[in-house]
Formats: C-alpha cells, sequence, structure tokens
C-alpha cells in the first residue's frame, strides 16, 4: 500500500511542476535554515570541547578596579600560574602563553607570513589536546629554540618537504628547529594557534634585557604586569566551585596591600575553558556572544515553521484539484485515515526530496555564513555521526506536521458532494491564511526598512568628518627588529624626497581603533588624583601628518621630526599634548602647565598642549580622554600620507624602497580608511545579514501570497468565468484579484511601519553619531511590498483571467 | 434487498431550504435492473447518493440487506459500501494519476487482499471488458467510452452485489452508450442488482422496472410488480 502511495505521490509531484517546485523550495529554504543553525548550535555549544580536558582547566584573567572602575583583561602576569602552582594543591599543571602576534618567519630564502604565534611551555602538550601528526610532542618545547607549527602552516612552508628539523628563522634572526607538526586546532577552540615556541627563549631574552630577575615569580612587582594568557589544569577530584571561592583571596594574598597606595586592586578571574569565548575582557580573543545561539536558534524554527505552515497553505489551496481523487477513494471504500496516511506519505515524501536540496542549500550557503558568523561550519567535518540520522528524522517530522493540516482537510470530504463536482467554499480558515500572509509581510516590510537603516546609517559613520584627514594615509605595522629601528630615518628621508609622500609619523599603535590604557597622575584641589586616560605614544611630526589642529599650546619639540627632543626621565616623558575630553575630564579650563603624568607621581610631568577632540576609535563612542607621549625612539605604526593622484604609482614606488631598507619584512599596508571600515565590520556583518534575511523573507511571503492567491482565484473560477462571458476584459479581472490582496498588504504596513520605527529608533539611539529615521527607506518598503504583492498576485490572476471562460463555467 | 422508508433529504443553506426528496418509498430487489428516471433537479442523484451510502438522509429509514444504514457511522458505511456497492458515474471519475490497471484495481486497495490474487481478478476484468491493452494507459489517453468502460471495470471487479450507476451514458455518443448498458445488462443477467440514474427514454428500457421521480416524489413504480 505505501508503495501504491509513494507511486501516486511522485506522479502527483511529477504532474504539478511548478507547485511542486515552490513547494520543494520553500521546504528546502526552511531546512537549509535549520541544518545551518543545528550546525551552528552545535558548534557552539562544543567550544573548546576539542580539548580532552577542557573541563578541568581554567583560565587565570584579571581584574583590576582603579578608583572603584572594573577593568578587565584577559591576560594575566606570568607570576601568576606558578604561584598557583605552588600555593594551591588542587592545580595539577600549569601553561602560560606569550602572544607575539604575527610574524614573518623565514625559509630556505622565502618569507611566510604567520599568525597566531605564541611562547609557550611544554606542558601545553599535557593539558591541551594536539593531534600530532609529524614529529613528537615529546620535549617539542623543552629548553631553547624549538616549535611546534601547525598542519597548514607546515604546508605553507614546506610543502612536501618534511617539515621535522628544518630551521625556521624569525625577524630578530633567531633560528628556531620544528620538533613537531600538530593538526590545526578545530573553529571552535578559543585560543588558535599557528606556532608554539620553547618559553625558554622568551625567558633568557628577558634575563638578559633586564636582569637576572627578570622571571622571578616570587617577585611580587610582577604580578601587576599582565603580559600572559595564563591556563591551570585542576585535579580531577577538585571541588571547583570552592577552588574558584578560594583562588579570589590571591589578590588580597599578595597584591592589594602594595594596590592602596594608588588605589588599585587586583583579583584573579577564573574563568572555566568553555567559557572563554563567551566573556567580554579585554585583550581577548574575538569572543562570542551567548545571546546570539539563542537568537539563532528562533530565527531557524521560526524559518522552518513559517516554510511549513507555507506547505499547508499551498497544498489547501491546491485541494479543489485533489477533491475528486479523495471522493473516489472514499466511494471505493477508503477509511479517512487511510486517505489521512496517504497524504501524510506524500508530505514526508516531499520533505525528504527538500532535505536534499536543503543539504545542497546548506553547503553553497556555508561559506557566506562562515563569512558571516565568524565560525568554520562544515558539513563534512568536525560533525557527530548522530547528527545525520537527526536530519532524516527532523525532515519526517517537518513532513508530516506540513502535511497534517491539507491531510485532514481534504480527507473531509463528503463523497456525495465531491464527485458532484461541487467543492466546499473553503471560507474555513482563510482568516488564519490571511493573518499568516500579512504576518509574513509584515516582517518583509520590517526586514526591508532595517536593512535600508542600517546601510544608510553605516554610511553616515563612515562619511563622518573624524576631526583629523583620514584620506590618503597608509598605514604600515613595522616588524620588532633592530633593523627597523636602526633604517627608518633614512627610510623616512628618502620617501619624503618622492613628491607623492607628503609627510610620515609614526606611532605606538595604528592611530585607529582601540588604543591602550594608562594611569595617569594630576593635581586637584591639592590632591593627587589617578585617572586611567586612553593613550598613544607618537613623534612630533604625528599631529600635523594626521591634520589633528592644536586648540591650545603646542606640540613636542624636535630636532629631526622624528624624535622627540624634549626630556625624559628613563622611558617616562615629563612633557604630555592631551585631548579636550581630558582636560574636560581633568576639570582645567586652562590646562596648560598643570601637573600631569604616569610615573605616579604629578609633579614629575606636565601638560604643554591640547588638541581638539578627534574620533580615534569608532563613532559608538564619543570621543573619550586621550593623553598622547612623545617618544624619543621609532614607534612601530608607520602611517604615511601620499598624494591622491596616482596612487598605484605611489604604492609601487613606497614598496621598491621599503624592499630596500626592511627586506625581511613584506610591505603589508593598510589605508586607514580600510582601519575605520573594520571598526564598523560588526554593522557591516549586521547590513549583510539583514539584506540575506530581507531576501529570504519576501520569497516566502511571496510564496504564502502565491498559495493564497492560487486558493481564492480557483474559489472564484466560476465567477471569473461569468464576469468573462458578460463581457470583463482580463485587466480588469485581474485588478478584481490583486485588489483583495492590496488590503492585505496595506495592514501590513500598517503594523510593520510602526514596529520598524520603533526598532531602528532603538538601534540608532544606541550610536552618540547617528542619522534621523529616514523616510526614504519607508516609502521604498512600503512600495517594494506592493511591487512584490501585485507581481506575485498578478501571476496567478493572469492565468485565471485568460482560461477559457466555457471551461470555468462547466466545471460547476 | 433495499428498502426506503419516508426518505427525506433537505439542503440548506444560509436562507433557503431546498427539499430533494420527500417522503420517498422505494423496494428494490435481489437481481433487478431498477431505471430512476424523472427530469433534472427531481431528485434521482440525491436518491442515488442516499441509497449508496454516500449522503444520509435528513429522515427516514434505508434497509439495506435487512439493515437499518442510513444513521451509521461514516467507518460502518464506507465497510458496507466496500463490500457490497460499486458506483459507476456520469463523468467517469477515474483518478487521473493512476493507470487503467491501478483504477480498477483501487476497490481492493483498502482490502487485505493478497497482491497476486487481486492483480488476477483485476486482469480477469480487464479481459473481460476488452481493455488488457489499456492496462499501463493513463485516463486522459483514452477515448471517452474506454474511460467509461474502465469505470464499469472498477465498479463490478469486487463482485458486489449491488451496482449503481449515475447516468453512465450521459457523456457517451449513442454506439458507446449502447455499449456500455449490454455490459450493465450482461452484469445484470449474471445476478448482480442494478440501480441506474438516467434521462434516456431509450436506455431506460433495457431495466426491468422504472421508478419514476417528479420535484422529489415518486410518482410511480416505486414497488416491484413482484410485490
Amino acid at each position: 500500500m505505501l508503495s501504491s502511495y509513494f507511486k501516486v505521490a511522485i506522479r502527483n509531484i511529477m504532474k504539478t511542476k511548478l507547485y511542486s517546485f515552490l513547494n520543494i523550495l520553500g521546504l528546502s529554504i526552511g531546512l537549509a535554515g535549520l541544518i545551518l543553525i543545528i550546525l551552528y548550535t552545535y558548534y557552539q555549544m562544543t567550544y573548546d570541547t576539542y580539548h580532552q580536558n577542557a573541563d578541568r582547566i581554567y583560565r587565570i584573567a584579571s581584574k583590576f578596579s582603579v578608583d572603584g572602575k572594573e577593568d578587565l583583561f584577559a591576560a594575566s602576569s606570568f607570576a601568576i600560574a606558578p604561584l598557583f602552582k605552588e600555593d594551591y594543591p588542587e592545580v595539577e599543571d600549569f601553561v602560560r602563553f606569550s602572544n607575539m602576534g604575527d610574524l614573518v618567519l623565514k625559509y630556505n630564502n622565502a618569507l611566510y607570513k604567520v599568525s597566531g604565534n605564541y611562547f609557550c611551555e611544554q606542558s601545553v602538550f599535557k593539558m591541551f589536546t594536539h593531534e600530532i601528526i609529524a614529529g613528537s610532542e615529546k620535549d617539542a618545547l623543552t629548553g631553547l629554540n624549538k616549535v611546534v607549527i601547525s598542519e597548514s602552516t607546515a604546508e605553507k612552508i614546506f610543502a612536501d618537504e618534511d617539515p621535522i628539523g628544518k630551521n625556521l628563522t624569525n625577524p630578530q634572526g633567531q633560528v628556531y628547529t620544528v620538533t613537531a607538526v600538530f593538526k590545526d586546532l578545530p573553529g571552535n577552540v578559543h585560543l588558535r594557534y599557528n606556532a608554539l615556541y620553547s618559553a625558554e627563549n622568551l625567558n633568557q631574552r628577558l634575563i638578559a634585557l633586564q636582569g637576572p630577575g627578570a622571571r622571578d615569580y616570587h617577585n611580587p612587582q610582577f604580578l601587576w604586569q599582565i603580559n600572559d594568557m595564563s591556563y591551570i589544569l585542576l585535579k580531577s577530584n577538585t571541588n571547583h566551585d570552592a577552588f574558584i571561592k578560594k583562588a579570589i583571596g590571591f589578590g588580597d594574598k599578595y597584591m592589594n596591600e602594595q594596590g592602596k597606595q594608588f588605589n588599585t586592586f587586583f583579583e584573579p578571574l577564573i574563568q572555566p575553558l568553555r567559557d572563554t569565548h563567551y566573556g567580554k575582557l579585554q585583550w581577548d580573543s574575538p569572543a562570542g556572544k551567548k545571546e546570539y545561539i539563542a537568537l539563532f536558534i528562533m530565527v531557524g524554527f521560526f524559518l522552518l515553521l513559517i516554510a511549513c505552515i507555507n506547505y499547508m497553505n499551498l497544498s489547501t489551496a491546491r485541494s479543489a484539484k485533489r477533491a475528486k481523487e479523495v471522493g473516489l477513494r472514499k466511494v471505493v471504500g477508503a477509511q479517512r485515515n487511510q486517505l489521512i496516511t496517504q497524504f501524510l506519505t506524500e508530505s514526508v515524501l516531499i520533505a525528504l526530496i527538500a532535505l536534499f536540496f536543503a543539504l545542497i542549500i546548506a553547503e553553497l550557503v556555508l561559506p557566506l555564513f562562515n563569512q558571516m558568523a565568524g565560525t568554520q561550519l562544515s558539513l563534512k567535518s568536525h560533525i557527530p555521526w548522530w547528527l545525520y540520522p537527526s536530519f532524516l528524522i527532523l525532515t519526517v517530522l517537518v513532513g508530516m506536521i506540513s502535511g497534517s493540516y491539507p491531510a485532514f482537510f481534504l480527507s473531509a470530504y463528503q463523497p456525495a458532494i465531491v464527485i458532484k463536482g461541487e467543492l466546499t467554499k473553503g471560507v474555513k480558515g482563510k482568516l488564519i491564511r490571511e493573518i499568516l500572509v500579512v504576518f509574513q509581510f509584515s516582517l518583509s516590510i520590517i526586514m526591508i526598512i532595517s536593512t535600508l537603516v542600517v546601510l544608510k546609517q553605516l554610511n553616515y559613520l563612515r562619511s563622518q568628518p573624524l576631526g583629523y584627514q583620514k584620506e590618503n594615509v597608509i598605514n604600515i605595522e613595522a616588524a620588532r627588529d633592530s633593523v627597523y629601528a636602526q633604517n627608518y630615518v633614512a627610510f623616512r628621508n628618502e620617501i619624503l624626497k618622492e613628491s607623492t609622500v607628503k609627510g610620515v609619523a609614526t606611532s605606538n599603535s595604528a592611530p585607529v581603533g582601540e588604543q591602550g590604557k594608562l594611569i595617569f597622575a594630576y593635581e586637584k584641589n591639592g590632591k593627587t588624583v589617578t585617572v586611567g586616560f586612553n593613550y598613544m605614544v607618537v613623534d612630533p611630526s604625528f599631529l600635523k601628518l594626521m591634520g589633528i589642529p592644536l586648540a591650545q599650546g603646542r606640540n613636542f619639540e624636535s630636532v629631526d621630526g622624528v624624535h622627540y627632543s624634549g626630556k625624559m626621565i628613563e622611558t617616562i616623558p615629563t612633557e604630555f599634548v592631551i585631548n579636550e575630553a581630558a582636560a574636560k575630564s581633568a576639570g582645567w579650563s586652562n590646562p596648560i602647565n598643570q601637573k600631569f603624568s604616569n610615573a605616579g607621581d604629578p609633579n614629575l610631568g606636565k601638560v604643554i598642549g591640547v588638541v581638539k577632540d578627534f574620533n580615534y576609535n569608532s563613532l559608538h563612542n564619543t570621543v573619550e580622554p586621550l593623553a598622547l607621549l612623545p617618544s624619543n625612539r621609532v614607534e612601530r605604526s608607520i602611517s604615511i600620507r601620499i598624494s591622491a593622484e596616482n596612487t598605484p604609482q605611489t604604492l609601487a614606488k613606497l614598496e621598491v624602497i621599503w624592499g630596500k631598507y626592511f627586506p625581511n619584512t613584506p610591505f603589508d599596508y593598510q589605508f586607514i580608511e580600510e582601519k575605520i571600515d573594520q571598526l564598523y565590520a560588526s554593522e557591516l556583518k549586521l547590513s549583510k545579514i539583514f539584506t540575506y534575511f530581507s531576501i529570504m523573507c519576501i520569497l516566502i511571503a511571496c510564496q504564502g501570497l502565491l498559495g493564497l492567491a492560487t486558493f481564492a482565484s480557483q474559489q472564484r473560477t466560476k465567477e471569473i468565468g461569468i464576469r468573462k462571458v458578460m463581457g470583463s476584459n482580463i485587466r480588469s479581472i485581474i485588478i478584481l484579484l490583486t485588489k483583495d490582496f492590496s488590503k492585505l498588504v496595506i495592514i501590513s504596513n500598517v503594523i510593520a511601519l510602526p514596529l520598524a520605527f520603533f526598532l531602528m529608533n532603538y538601534w540608532l539611539k544606541k550610536f552618540p553619531y547617528h542619522i534621523g529615521i529616514p523616510v526614504s527607506s519607508f516609502i521604498i518598503a512600503m512600495t517594494s511590498g506592493f511591487v512584490i504583492a501585485w507581481l506575485t498576485v498578478g501571476v496567478v490572476a493572469y492565468k485565471a483571467a485568460s482560461a477559457n471562460p466555457v471551461e470555468a463555467l462547466h466545471y460547476e | 434487498m433495499l428498502r426506503t422508508k419516508d426518505l427525506c433529504k433537505i439542503f440548506q443553506t444560509d436562507t433557503i431550504e431546498t427539499t430533494a426528496l420527500k417522503r420517498v418509498n422505494i423496494e428494490i430487489l435481489q437481481g433487478e435492473f431498477v431505471a430512476i428516471v424523472g427530469p433534472s433537479g427531481c431528485g434521482k442523484t440525491s436518491l442515488l447518493n442516499m441509497i449508496g451510502l454516500l449522503d444520509q438522509p435528513t429522515d427516514g429509514d434505508i434497509y439495506f440487506m435487512g439493515q437499518e444504514v442510513s444513521r451509521l457511522s461514516e467507518f460502518k458505511r464506507t465497510i458496507i459500501r466496500k463490500e457490497n456497492i460499486g458506483f459507476i458515474f456520469q463523468s467517469f471519475n477515474l483518478i487521473d494519476e493512476l493507470t487503467v490497471f491501478e483504477n480498477v484495481e483501487l476497490p481492493y486497495f483498502y482490502t487485505k487482499m493478497a497482491p497476486a490474487e487481486r492483480k488476477k481478478k483485476v486482469d480477469d476484468v480487464l479481459e473481460k471488458l476488452q481493455l488488457s491493452h489499456r492496462r499501463n494507459h493513463f485516463p486522459q489517453q483514452l477515448s471517452g467510452g474506454q474511460q467509461q468502460r474502465v469505470a464499469v471495470a472498477r465498479a463490478v471487479v469486487s463482485n458486489p452485489k449491488l451496482i449503481l450507476a449515475d447516468e453512465p451514458t450521459g457523456n457517451l455518443d449513442s454506439k458507446n452508450g449502447e455499449e456500455v448498458m449490454e455490459l450493465l445488462k450482461q452484469l445484470n443477467q449474471q445476478g448482480t442488482t442494478i440501480v441506474m440514474v438516467t434521462h434516456s427514454q431509450v436506455h431506460a428500457m433495457y431495466a426491468q422496472r422504472e421508478i419514476h421521480l417528479l420535484d422529489g416524489q415518486v410518482i410511480k413504480g416505486s414497488i416491484s410488480d413482484q410485490l
């Protein structure tokens, strides 16, 4: 019996190709959405579980409170983990990662850029999971000059060669020997790296620079310097909560007595490894948001539900075509439950076909999805086997749910009525179907408006005057090597000879983006006040290069435009330039010559100038207080202003000169404007997601409307026939049919417009700099709602209107 | 075999009541060939639907093989229908998605008969009605006469005791119409009771008795002369 159901189902699918296509397409999109959501959720829920000890590993992060204001950092002192092991018997082992960022490594005279470089200890192999595919993890990082690299890095540098025992040279000229290669870490581990280097090299270097006590973790002074990512492994029988409670006392025990003088206190943050990805700490790897998971799950099920309801809608809309079959089957003795089984079989079959296409859609969409969600999802790897059968079970369920309404609806026909050719006038459920379409259209209109508003706001943010001249400035991050320090001045002098180079300056970090914080002290009412201000270390050419105007006072003095010529106490300057926000924050009406320093004592320095506020960070925030520190050495971030004309030629020229002075570092530049765009990456991502989601909403709404319109035109077949016999033309019939649906679109607009207004108003208010609600977006969305609805209904209406009226009447 | 007692059928829409049948009392004997005749709208099809258990009367009783059936549940009526009654319609009512063979097989589809036995029975009927060469065709590929032959085949395949035919020749030309009537006559001669609704005086002559309906009432022939 089942095989016969399948046979009829397949014949039906083949016979009504357009309808089947729409139904399968709708369900495919819904299922593809669900598959992506399941993959995404699984991926997020299993963050860091790649590491078999994940449940016993904790990260020690830092919580500082300065004058009652809390700052949380993902990093901690190199000294804290060994002290933990000494103090707490629960700690089985520890490992510290010291970040070197991106490095350019040399092998056989070729340069390779490698991201994710850390000094690290041998214990990493005991604590974290690594699948070693070449070499051995035994003593892989013990001692000096060893490096362990990831599979992809090995492939990049060594191609087919065996990497084990080969030497890699870093920009400082140090040589590391590859001891092991590990399989690339999956996308869902929080701390990702491609190369781990012997920690002993770092120790030796620091001891050479700072003396024999440089790595003495018993020296409490070091606890205040946070540099490393520290992880501890707890013994298996440990009571974790009790341990964490106990460990919080660490700050009081070692540091807070000393911190009191600066009104600064420390507390270790003991984070479970599996939670580190969801933290909101500074200096952390990119973090995820748990809220997004719930949101994604909601969106996925929502999508699927709508697809199911659309299926019901289209199926019932087509019920007239199936009525005769139902009647006949009943006449020859089919019971209602047998008919229900038949229709459910059919919908399950359609759902299964849809699953096939859904997998294809998911596979095609995955790269885009990964790019937007920042994930590395794949249908092939990192998926437990049981996810596939669960897709299948879900699909069967979806088929049953989708098929349930048409099955019950169709099987309820009275044979005596349908055999005669009369159809139940399906007014029943019409309201529900209309509500559904209104809902889908409202959602589409809201999405269209939101997309337009987000795009407009994004454009606005990117076109705002920032208080400096952002155009035609490129920024290069120089290597941390001695060659750079030696050759910079010569490099600078040579490029300045080029007519297309307007200026050059260095700073400790790119002039755009998140800046570091320092503790400053100043005097207020005879008392010393400490405060955390953002800071930048800049050379004396910086202000002029960036076009940042002074409001008061003067710039740093210099003899050569590169080095600060004022007085320094060791590395601490005696002069500072601050911005207006900082002056305001300190409460100075006349900031010049106010006592101000980052050396703890305000008497050690003074303010010499005030610059007008400029947006050194994104426009998500107003301009925060900033202090500029002068530099008497060259800083690593080079900014070069070039002329607007002949950019490619200028860049090519610069590259040649760069290669001459810094042969070991690639000419890896970025325009400041690109960097600014990166600050709005999340808005850009949002605008992309909104765009895709809008398209999907519109597609789904069209499908719903199509179902409704088909049903309506079938119900009115007789009316259309009579009207045509009476002389109505096709156009007036199309108008007649579309009129009803225009009403639905009007209702959708009435619902959607105010909702979109409130939503967007709320969203825009998060920005201190934002556009007003653009009326044009509303008009565009409204119009597109109508156009889309008319087009969709128009197709159906045209078909109904152009049918032969004789057939329409014969049908009765 | 079949008897109605004061059978009434009223169709109701929002504001209008239409009386299709008024206190109809008829009796049909086993082995009879009865034609129900009368002008359009006199209630012929309503009566046929009622005695075929496709519809329920507003009032009155229907006795099928001695049992009152009009107030049985749909489930039970379906079983009685399945086991005893075959239908032939004016518009053939074949399922477009099924082949000739599958359409004829349909009455067995909802029984527990083994596929091999089922196949044999269907093949026999198709053979008898000279449709074997068309067994894998779809209804749209057949002429009207052939389609009605398929419908007859479907009606008789399960050897029903009663065949109800609603204007079986209405959509056919005279030649094909005669053929179908000859088929029905043969079936009746083999013992099947036949009740046929028709407009055609000529085709009504095939029947042994005519029941005349006018405005929902029987005006002639409600009971067999044998009674």
